[in-house]
């Protein structure tokens, strides 16, 4: 192999490995606010890019629709919830949220898809619309499941993950799509091109990595959703809701995911499943940082992305392989260096 | 045989349907796929629900089980019944190899490990030559009885229930005995069953090699079934659903497996054959229906269908009780014991640069009680740890009769004869108080259930014994945490914090049972927060502060030495 | 009636077990009010329940107003505040953030004098407060879950066994500590094992047995009540026998 192919690789793996990087953060943040492992991350990619590629071609995404009925669905368990205790601040806070934010949503995108709106206001639509679907998925499916075990919550997540690739298809189709570049400018140093397009991959996945590290570290909500990570009910004792906390966790999850999906969209032609295994790579990255450690999982990240583009390149049939049976030792590694924790939980 | 009775008025029922004037085939065959997702999901019960241990893999069992006989059969012409022991086997090998390494993760990473080896298994079968990559195997031949060959899914279906009612007995029985307590013990972590002589390695290999075993049963099963195997049905995809029968039947119990397989099979069948036409839509209409009826089913009933089902049920009957006439092996006490039963030299644990114990000595008589008193983090329980085996000392010496215990695990530490209660309950909350004892005679093997029923008693929770031990409160707990521990027939009981959550008038009641067992010849060493019931009870205190030893006397003299005053009574005692 | 927390004919049930039946408890402004009774007895259900975490039949009003369609982050914001029997600190975060979390629900510029409010009471977390709550003394996570709950300007603190698991002399501390609360204007509603010093400091006392109230007054009388005496305090008063 010669230096150049090697860097092009290495160039290749740490791009996808920074997209990787950015879902596996995302999956820590959601399993230590509401210790759901949230297999639907991948379809958040997949609706993202997808509704980024329709709206660009002028054509009317699904997934706007989706959110509307979902915010309906929403808003219906909400004033279920609090039935018993109906005032007027109440009802309309849920019809503000769950109705009227995403009608206006399906209005602003119907208006983008006819008249061809630019590349940022289809970007700010995308997100809008995911996000939306993100929050309502986490009030209308794992809200009331928030008391249970971690592997019911894991089996909710696979039913969401099937439920939400089979819409994937309903809406998008079974062919792949491509959306416009947020990026065209280029630019060579050596032998190594770098495209607008990748640097702005690297440039945000920096961005969220220092934006989650701030809002952790030093913002008062940031801190509530790690309290509510460390300890449910000590955090519902000083007040904080666990579940705004788990929505926002959602929101920001979605978010990511969306994001993680306009950004590759322009690179790659996706399809209404390719999320699913984007998502599967976060995982891996997600789980050799023990789903806990947000360092660790972005290394890991851009660590499976190498593996990845090496292997492609040797041994394409095996990519996948390779990089799931990467897992195992690294498992046994991490087993071995906290071996004698109790796990007091059921 | 009342209990039993469900049971067979069940099998009777499953035998009937076939012979039903114009049962659909079609129902016949949906039933036999129910059977063989049952027996897979019952392994996952034990597993999962019983165990603790959530598998994605158990596909892949299947599939070790199916392909075994499909090259038996078709390469080498051997009977299919034949083939079946070798199923098993095989099933069971693999189980011990893949078992071998996963029960040794911890946390979410075993179950993350039993995804990773499903896929790399599932890749395995479909580019094997001699299993026929991804075609798989075709042409094995059916199950047959004399002439009688069950080529219908009709005849098939009594080899399929007969099984599955076969397994569902024998699980059944299994999660009774003594082994299956140590398993139903295995979820609330490992500390407390280990403390009992429970290997918990090797019974977390067994009910891994148990569920592997039940797939590879299924495995074989489907192979005369569909009378071809390929990879799809043993893929990652198949060992999700497989989770989900369990999960949604309800995960801790065997028949909730059986509904959850019904539930499951059913409601995937239905969506296939009558969605399209209902909405005449294209794409996977019925992955987004099945997705949101299994997420709304799961919001309905958390802990599976069977027990919300059961929960509408009457109360079960009393269950049989062990005669508590009969005698009991006691251990066997050295004649002439030297006067010291424990002995600790220089004991040393350090965490990181944190030094939990520094440099203690002390001992415990024979027929002594002698109280470990301190403020909290002082390295109290760090020394039960020690002595118990649960963290290896960084220095020193523990002797138990003069006989160093060099690090010993606590499996062989209970051996002993020491046996000890935690300042944190470690029982099973969903298990009765008799079967928590039970876990504590769990090196008296089959005697445990009489052993535990005598301590129960001593302790004086008899009405209680039957109540779940979550529903007791704390300072209950605790007494049964001691009952436990005296079914070890203990030399030295070692107490954390026993008096905690008691009332005065219990308190002066555990007393006089402690008092009780010293007379008797045992030794008490205990952790206690209560000075009073410590200065009353205890033959010799000793105190701890920083993890260095301060003082160590009779508890008159305890009280009023200056510095454990200063460090630790203060003014007020 | 001015009473600040009222609660009358309260049930709390597990499944089908009744564990408090028919519970009437009232506290007004400034006292502190304790309930000894046996373990088992249900104190720890009536204050989960009382504090929203198990469903409680019964009504329940606080500060004039109806606590039964509030969740348990609406009775924290209402002034209603629990320290429940495990701490329930955030173990991985340090003493200060679990602080500024205790003041979620009140404006920031109350929580500034919130803290130092509490570190006033106390000086001991102030020294540790960049020390990780899960590394702290039995003593002193007991002193921050305290001041946590304070940092929310609680009108009523709720209290479950204190005392469990420290030392004498750091249990003479919080009991001083809860006297010092009442002079600052927070209601407490204690619930103790160690019997003979929460009617000490108590004003008035209720006892509970299997989940009802057997008696209630004045802590001085509660105290000197034979039964109680016999069964809780461990002495019978002179010249009379026990039970």
């Amino acid at each position: 192999m010669n230096t150049t192919i090697m860097l092009f690789l290495i160039q290749d793996g740490i791009t996808n490995g920074a997209i990787y990087a950015l879902l596996g953060l995302a999956l820590v943040l959601v399993f230590a606010v509401t210790r759901v492992i949230l297999i639907p991350q991948g379809e958040f990619v997949t609706y993202g890019a997808l509704t980024y590629a329709s709206l660009s071609a002028g054509q009317m995404p699904g997934t706007a629709r989706l959110a509307v009925a979902m915010g309906a669905v929403a808003f219906f368990l909400d004033l279920m919830a609090a039935r018993r205790s109906l005032g007027f601040r109440l009802v309309a806070r849920a019809v503000a949220v769950n109705v009227v934010l995403p009608a206006i949503v399906l209005a602003l995108a119907m208006w983008s898809a006819a008249h061809r709106a630019g590349v940022a206001v289809n970007i700010a639509l995308s997100l809008a619309i995911v996000a939306a679907v993100g929050v309502f998925l986490y009030r209308i499916a794992f809200q009331p499941l928030a008391h249970t075990s971690v592997l019911v919550l894991l089996i909710a997540s696979v039913g969401c993950h099937l439920a939400m690739q089979g819409l994937g298809l309903l809406f998008f189709g079974a062919e792949g799509q491509r959306g416009p570049p947020i990026m065209d400018a280029a630019f060579s140093a050596g032998s190594l091109r770098f495209t607008g397009q990748s640097l702005s991959v690297y440039a945000i996945t920096v961005a969220f990595i220092i934006g989650l590290w701030l809002l952790f570290g030093f913002t008062l909500y940031g801190k509530a959703l790690r309290a509510t990570a460390v300890n449910r009910l000590g955090a519902r004792l000083a007040g904080i809701r666990t579940s705004l906390s788990g929505q926002i966790a959602f929101l920001l999850a979605s978010l990511i995911g969306a994001i993680s999906g306009i950004l590759i969209v322009p690179i790659t032609t996706l399809y209404y499943d390719t999320g699913f295994l984007i998502g599967l790579k976060g995982f891996i990255a997600a789980i050799i940082g023990g789903l806990m450690s947000y360092p660790l999982t972005a290394v890991a990240a851009l660590l499976v992305g190498t593996v990845e583009a090496f292997s492609s390149f040797y041994a394409s049939n095996f990519k996948e392989v390779i990089v799931f049976t990467l897992l195992i030792p690294v498992l046994l590694l991490r087993s071995l260096a906290a071996p004698a924790v109790e796990e007091e939980k059921d | 045989m009342a209990a039993r009775l469900p049971v067979v008025i069940f099998a009777l029922v499953m035998a009937a349907i076939p012979h039903l004037p114009h049962m659909p085939p079609f129902w016949i065959v949906l039933l036999d796929n129910i059977g063989l997702s049952a027996l897979v999901a019952m392994g996952l019960v034990l597993l999962t629900g019983v165990g603790g241990l959530t598998s994605f893999g158990q596909a892949a069992f299947c599939g070790f089980g199916a392909y075994t006989t499909a090259v038996l059969t078709t390469v080498y012409g051997i009977s299919p019944w034949l083939t079946l022991p070798a199923s098993l086997m095989v099933s069971g090998i693999a189980a011990v190899l893949l078992g071998l390494v996963t029960v040794r993760l911890s946390g979410h990473y075993l179950p993350l490990g039993t995804i990773a080896w499903g896929l790399g298994l599932f890749y395995l079968f479909g580019k094997l030559e001699f299993l026929g990559r991804n075609d798989g195997i075709s042409g094995i031949p059916p199950l047959a009885i004399g002439s009688l060959k069950m080529i219908d899914p009709g005849t098939i279906y009594y080899a399929i229930w007969f099984s599955v009612l076969a397994c569902a007995l024998l699980t059944m029985n299994l999660l009774d005995s003594r082994t299956g307590r140590a398993i139903r013990a295995l979820r609330r972590g490992h500390i407390a069953a280990e403390a009992f002589g429970v290997q918990t390695p090797r019974a977390k290999l067994i009910v891994f090699i148990y569920a592997a075993v039940l797939a590879g049963l299924s495995g074989w099963l489907y192979a005369h079934f569909q009378r071809a195997a390929n990879p799809t049905p043993f893929g990652a995809q198949a060992g999700i659903e497989y989770l989900f029968v369990a999960v949604v039947g309800g995960a801790g119990y065997v028949w909730g497996g059986v509904l959850g397989a019904a539930i499951v099979v059913i409601l995937k069948e239905v969506l296939q054959s009558y969605l399209p036409y209902l909405l005449h839509g294209e794409g996977q209409l019925e992955t987004i229906v099945f997705g949101i009826l299994l997420v709304g089913l799961l919001q309905l009933a958390p802990a599976g269908v069977w027990p919300w089902l059961m929960s509408w049920l009457p109360r079960q009957p009393d269950r049989k009780r062990p005669d508590t006439s009969l005698a009991l092996p006691a251990r066997a006490r050295t004649a002439g014991l030297p006067n010291v039963l424990l002995q600790i030299e220089h004991a040393r644990k350090q965490f990181g640069g944190v030094i939990a114990v520094n440099d203690v000595s002390f001992d415990v008589g024979v027929r002594e009680i002698v109280a470990l008193i301190g403020p909290n983090g002082a390295g109290k329980s760090t020394t039960f740890n020690l002595i118990t085996g649960v963290l290896t000392a960084s220095g020193g010496a523990i002797s138990v009769l003069g006989k160093k215990l060099a690090n010993a695990p606590p499996q062989e530490v209970v051996k002993l004869g020491i046996s000890r209660t935690f300042q944190h309950v470690k029982l099973v909350p969903d298990m009765s108080v008799l079967e928590n004892v039970a876990i504590g005679a769990h090196l008296r093997g089959n005697a445990g259930a009489l052993a535990s029923m005598r301590q129960i008693e001593r302790v004086g929770l008899s009405d209680q014994i039957d109540q779940p031990a979550g529903s007791l409160s704390l300072g209950q707990q605790r007494i049964v945490e001691i009952a436990r521990a005296l079914c070890v027939d203990p030399m030295l009981l070692l107490l954390d914090e026993p008096a905690a959550g008691l009332r005065h008038m219990e308190k002066q009641r555990l007393a006089a049972l402690l008092r009780q067992l010293r007379d008797g010849g045992m030794s008490v060493l205990l952790v206690e927060h209560d000075m009073g019931f410590v200065m009353d009870l205890a033959d010799r205190v000793v105190v701890l502060d920083f993890g260095t030893k301060i003082a160590e006397g009779t508890p008159a003299a305890i009280k009023t030495d200056p510095e454990v005053i200063k460090a630790y009574l203060g003014a007020a005692a | 009636m001015s009473a600040l927390l009222h609660l009358t004919d309260g049930h709390v049930a597990y499944g089908k077990v009744e564990a408090v039946r028919s519970v009437s408890l009232e506290i007004a402004g400034n006292e502190i009010v304790t309930i000894i009774g046996a373990n088992g007895a249900g104190k720890t259900t009536l204050l989960n329940a009382i504090m929203g975490i198990l469903p409680l039949k019964g009504r329940v009003s606080f500060a004039g107003g109806d606590l039964a369609r509030f969740e348990i982050e609406d009775r924290v914001a209402a002034g209603l505040s629990l320290v429940p029997e495990h701490r329930e600190l955030f173990a991985t975060m340090n003493v200060e953030d679990n602080l500024e979390l205790g003041a979620f629900r009140v404006p920031r510029a109350q929580a500034k004098t919130s803290f130092e409010r509490v570190y006033t009471l106390f000086p001991r977390l102030k020294e540790r407060r960049k020390q990780l709550a899960g590394t702290l003394s039995g003593g002193e996570q007991q002193m921050l879950a305290m001041g946590r709950a304070l940092m929310g300007a609680p009108k009523l603190l709720m209290l479950d066994e204190p005392s469990l698991g420290l030392a004498p002399i750091i249990v003479a501390d919080i009991f001083r500590t809860i006297g010092e609360l009442r002079a600052s204007g927070v209601s407490v509603l204690l619930v103790e094992q160690n019997a003979q010093a929460a009617l000490k400091i108590a004003d008035r006392a209720y006892v509970m047995e299997l989940g009802e109230f057997i008696l209630s007054g004045q802590a001085s009388e509660v105290a000197a009540n034979q039964r109680v005496a016999a069964s809780y305090l461990g002495f019978t008063h002179e010249g009379e026998s026990a039970i």
